[in-house]
């Protein structure tokens, strides 16, 4: 898809909510991503993976400052396996193996503002509305639907979410073709106002083997990250369907080095995996779910909470972004704006695609520190309308901007 | 809660597999309860014990030993008077014990040569600290957890 035209999508989404605006049901959905990870409560839970039809049924313990305990309780097989995240380490324990995998609590680097960056991005590429007040583990839950712009490429979220406490009681998603699934299923639930200290202290039976598994770096740049894994990953010209830039890690392990590029478009997650093509395959080769293909010298590889069509999609967004292709934009970016070729750099290695960065150009007229700030904007999950306001410029502007660009260098 | 019901807790409770309201009505419990306390910590001592014993490997003679224990402790079809006599039965159950050992003890498999995860693992360990990282972790399946 043309990047003027994702960026036209996203520049009119508030407009596309089909019979209005439901504010009680952006309301419910905001509460909840504030707040479904930061409330107290005991439950127990079924998950199912997405295309699977057996059920893993754990307990499922968290406090208000996120720390969580996952027991298995079934099946059989699976019964006894443990994640305990007291907010400092994160412990896996797998009794078949007798291992416990300990590495950082990922709730050490989760970005403050991330909760009001989700809210803002799904504003402008799902349409929510509250379809019923049902009952729900004995608790009253409102289904909320979150219907994605892109009706072709993502899936249809279904949220229960508890009138009052704000935590998803059920989760259901619909892929285009309709074919739906729960994924998460709330039996029951308590909300006390605390949580015994115990629940949280590490007590396996025997002793098990530890492996310390460094958690992923997060790198402040694309720049750092090419540091951090000795090779330059590939950044996509343009990306469909709204989904932004939310941050890179280096993963090293002890076999090989691996850069993880995560974006979101409010709802769904992807990370793209990127490795140096040395030789052979990719190091998730055979993973289920994964799509992947080998641009320059980079293996590229998407995984995430999006259906085939919407990887296959995005992945080709990477194949069209090789590093011959990215020069020549971005060199041809510094030429429409006359600035130097650093200031296309420096927007570029804060995750931006050459759409946005033309974005920031046009609305920062072409001046560096303006066009920082337009950045920082846009990587907050700002609309274009929001650009355009924020840097008092006509959205119309940026529209022409990003037009004449594309149809003299694209 | 009565007696009886935290009695029929106490190993849960021990083992951290209670709900936290239930957890904490068991814990309230047992400290005004000087019976169950000592329930309590005769459990807590009894699987502290068992999780704190060495993991032996038995020689290559062992089943050898274990078969003629069982062959020996065996009534003879022509054998007369009381079927169990009293060593016999020791014996017996000597042999169950060791054997009831050996099947616990061989039950949670061998403990893997490697500490270095393989490159399946590498992926499915970031997926799931990923998904944690999230906006709805609570309601996604870890990574560890998916497949058969």
């Amino acid at each position: 898809m043309n990047g003027v035209l994702v960026l036209a999508m996203l520049m009119h989404a508030p407009l596309y909510t089909g019979g209005g605006l439901d504010t009680h049901a952006q309301r419910l959905v905001k509460n909840a991503i504030e707040r479904d990870a930061k409330t107290t409560y005991t439950c127990i839970r079924e998950w199912t993976e997405w295309g699977e039809t057996e059920t893993v049924r754990v307990r499922r313990d968290q406090a208000a400052n996120g720390a969580n305990k996952v027991l298995v309780l079934a099946p059989i097989p699976k019964q006894g396996f443990a994640i305990i995240d007291d907010g400092q380490k994160r412990v896996s324990y797998n009794p078949d193996r007798k291992e416990l995998t300990i590495q950082d609590s990922p709730l050490l680097t989760q970005g403050r503002n991330d909760a009001d960056r989700r809210y803002r991005l799904l504003l402008q590429n799902y349409s929510i509305t509250q379809e019923a007040e049902v009952k729900l583990a004995s608790r009253t839950a409102a289904r909320v639907k979150l219907a994605p712009r892109a009706t072709k490429y993502l899936y249809t979220r279904r949220y229960w979410i508890d009138n009052s406490k704000f935590v998803l009681l059920r989760v259901e998603w619909a892929d285009p073709d309709g074919k739906k699934q729960v994924l998460s299923d709330t039996l029951s639930i308590e909300f006390p106002k605390s949580l015994p200290a115990d629940v949280f202290e590490q007590r396996f039976v025997g002793r098990p083997k530890e492996i310390r598994i460094r958690a992923p770096v997060k790198q402040p740049s694309l720049s750092s990250l090419a540091k951090a894994v000795d090779f330059a990953p590939i950044n996509p010209v343009s990306l469909p369907y709204g989904f932004l830039f939310i941050g890179a890690d280096a993963i090293t392990r002890p076999r090989r080095t691996m850069a993880a590029l995560r974006y979101t478009d409010g709802a769904a997650n992807i990370t793209v995996y990127q490795v140096e093509a040395k030789s052979g395959n990719p190091p998730w080769h055979g993973q289920k779910g994964f799509a992947s293909v080998k641009v320059d010298n980079v293996w590229v590889g998407i995984d995430g909470d999006v259906p085939a069509e919407g990887k296959g999609s995005i992945l080709a967004s990477f194949r069209k972004s090789g590093k011959e292709r990215s020069a020549r934009l971005a060199a041809g970016a510094a030429a429409e704006f006359n600035v130097d070729a650093t200031v296309v750099e420096a927007l570029r290695i804060k995750g931006l695609t050459i759409d946005q960065t033309v974005a920031c150009l046009v609305a920062s007229k072409g001046k560096e520190s303006s066009a920082k700030k337009a950045a920082a904007i846009v990587l907050d999950g700002n609309s274009m309308a929001n650009l355009a306001r924020e840097m008092s410029v006509k959205q119309v502007e940026i529209e022409k901007g990003l037009k004449r660009f594309w149809d003299r260098r694209g | 809660m009565n007696c009886n019901y935290a009695q029929s807790r106490i190993s849960a409770y021990v083992d951290g597999e209670l709900a936290g309201g239930e957890m904490l009505n068991v814990r309230a419990h047992l400290a005004v309860c000087e019976n169950c306390k000592a329930g309590y910590e005769n459990c807590l001592k009894l699987k502290r014990a068992v999780s704190s014993m060495p993991d032996h490997s038995p020689s290559p003679e062992f089943q050898h030993r274990l078969v003629n224990a069982i062959r020996r402790a065996a009534p003879s079809a022509e054998s007369e008077g009381p079927i169990w006599p009293t060593w016999r039965m020791a014996v017996a159950f000597a042999a169950a014990a060791v054997a009831a050992f050996a099947v616990l003890y061989f039950r949670s498999g061998s403990v893997p040569e490697s500490a270095v995860p393989s490159a399946g693992d590498e992926i499915a360990l970031d997926q799931d600290w990923n998904t944690a990282a999230g906006a709805f972790p609570a309601n996604t399946l870890p990574a560890g957890l998916e497949g058969n």
